[in-house]
């Protein structure tokens, strides 16, 4: 028999709901950033990724469209041709666009980070002072400008050499993203893992990788179930002191769990026979159309 | 009876683009003892967050206290800080909502999150801890209980800030007897208070015990029956259908 409820448990106080008021949505970081994660690996999860669809790169043979991927990365990292790279970029446009990836999504994807990251990197590469040659561009002329030990030069143009070598750099980390990405997107990464042990990776390396990737989906989804438990419970303002303590508190308590899961999990492997040797390679079936894959993959790279 | 949830066509669907549930229409009442009853992963806890405010309807409306509970809504802190006033919600997992230092404080924190000076929200968390029996937890690391006294902080945790709503996800599941005896004299409790219970659950055997109203939510995320709970139980194919039995 359980003890009487407190009697202030017994009244029923009804407050007033006000009427919501427009806000402006604050930018939660942390709750965006792991809502997008879980979005990407429930996509994977539940077969709705693009490495579902039905189209010419997922109906590659995985071994065949890494190796090919392979041999453009070098082609790619090797090649001083403007021209190739621009047309890798193109085809690789192309490729994503009939793999259901979407041309903004892939563009946003790769382009952007290359601009961005590469182009900030190279940008001094362009100017005379950085890359002596023919002049594209001149900035300033006539002009002499010392600022103590450093001398400015009379005269500060954008060279072609310049250009073309900043070309180039934008040109191959956007080819190389493209190909991780279309890798990625159109294989799912149980798949991917595969082959990279057939191709000699550890398998201890292999098996780690693929139950992160596993595990990472599950404690995303309880790390969500904390966030909303901790917002179901909050029944006022709190201050922002409070909230850093509970993510600090949150993290803690998550080393625990996945101490503890890490624990459970190798007992479970233990128990169905686990001894240290993790199987996760998958059977090669190339067929014509995949040797056909490569065999373009090739002639390709020999215009580079 | 003063209506307190409306659903019209809600409909929930995950992320990762499955539908959770589909076409819910419902009518909740102030005082009711509401059983959602339903195979596992067919939307059961989804719909309590849908009416805890925690997750919200991809169509459709929900409408709870006669105003619409919407993203959009919630992101007003004073109209959110009086729902969760209002509306507590007791997770299935006890781990994810505990996440304070001490029992003493995990109980506290929603008092005084809510304003209460801290004597008087203290008396309460004794009160409480009285109630549930396990005074002689207070200092104690919440995560360092059993499955049972977890649940028990958890409840006490949600009943200190005297919600008009709970909302318990599988509430009994995984205790041991003693327990899940305290949580069933405990609900029954509080719902002759004239508080709404809404709890969901799969344990056929719990409706009679914990109802006067039971919804049956079928695999396709949609509602199948709404009746007293004898009656519901004395439908030996809808609950095959529902998956709640596994024969006729």
């Amino acid at each position: 028999m359980n003890r009487p409820l407190p009697e202030w448990l017994q009244e029923n106080v009804t407050i007033n709901l006000p009427a919501p008021k427009q806000c402006v949505r604050r930018f939660d970081y942390l709750e965006k950033t792991l809502q997008g994660i879980y979005k990407i690996l429930a996509q994977d999860a539940h077969g709705n990724s693009t490495a579902g669809k039905r189209a010419l790169l997922q109906q590659i043979e995985p071994h065949a469209k890494l190796i090919a991927a392979l041999i453009l990365l070098l082609a790619a990292a090797w090649t001083k041709k403007i021209e190739f790279l621009a047309a890798v970029n193109l085809l690789l446009l192309g490729l994503a666009a009939q793999a259901g990836l979407g041309v903004k999504s892939f563009m946003t994807r790769v382009w952007l980070p290359a601009f961005f990251f590469s182009g900030l990197a190279v940008l001094p590469g362009i100017i005379s002072w950085v890359t002596p040659g023919e002049s594209l561009y001149t900035i300033y002329s006539g002009v002499h400008l010392q600022l103590g030990w450093l001398t400015f030069p009379v005269v500060l143009d954008i060279t072609k050499q310049g250009v073309q070598s900043a070309l180039l750099v934008i040109l191959r980390s956007a080819s190389s993203l493209g190909l991780a990405t279309l890798v990625l997107k159109t294989t799912r990464w149980s798949v991917i893992t595969k082959v990279l042990a057939k191709f000699g990776l550890p398998a201890a390396v292999v098996a780690v990788l693929d139950l992160t990737y596993r595990y990472i989906y599950l404690f995303l989804l309880l790390f969500l179930e904390y966030i909303m438990g901790r917002r179901s419970r909050l029944a006022g303002r709190e201050a922002q002191g409070e909230k850093l303590s509970w993510i600090g508190g949150t993290i803690a308590d998550f080393l625990r769990i996945t101490r503890e899961y890490g624990e459970d999990i190798h007992y479970a492997m233990q128990s169905r026979g686990f001894t240290g040797e993790y199987h996760g390679q998958m059977k090669l079936k190339i067929g014509l159309c995949d040797i056909g894959f490569l065999i373009a993959a090739a002639i390709i790279c020999c215009f580079a | 009876m003063n209506l307190i949830y409306e659903l019209k066509n809600a409909a929930y669907i995950y992320p990762g683009g499955r539908p959770a549930l589909q076409d819910i229409n419902i009518d909740i009442f102030a005082g009711e003892r509401l059983m959602l009853l339903g195979p596992n992963g067919c939307g059961k806890s989804t719909l309590q967050k849908l009416l805890a405010g925690l997750v919200f309807a991809s169509s459709g409306r929900v409408t709870a206290f006669g105003r619409p509970i919407t993203a959009k809504a919630m992101l007003d802190k004073r109209f959110a800080a009086a729902f969760r006033q209002k509306v507590g919600f007791v997770f299935q997992n006890s781990d994810v909502q505990l996440f304070c230092p001490s029992v003493l404080e995990e109980i506290m924190f929603g008092p005084l999150t809510m304003g209460m000076d801290s004597s008087k929200a203290k008396r309460r968390a004794d009160e409480l801890l009285e109630y549930a029996g396990i005074t002689f937890l207070a200092d104690c690391s919440p995560h360092h209980l059993s499955g049972g006294e977890k649940k028990k902080v958890a409840i006490a945790a949600i009943l200190a800030v005297n919600p008009e709503v709970l909302i318990f996800d599988e509430p009994t599941n995984g205790l041991d007897p003693r327990s899940q005896c305290w949580i069933v004299e405990t609900l029954n409790e509080l719902s002759r208070q004239g508080k709404t219970i809404i709890l969901a659950t799969h344990q056929l055997e719990a409706a009679s015990r914990l109802a006067d109203r039971v919804l049956v939510l079928g695999e396709d995320h949609r509602f199948i029956a709404d009746d007293l709970p004898e009656k519901i139980l004395a439908k030996r194919e809808l609950l095959y259908k529902a998956n709640l039995i596994a024969e006729i």
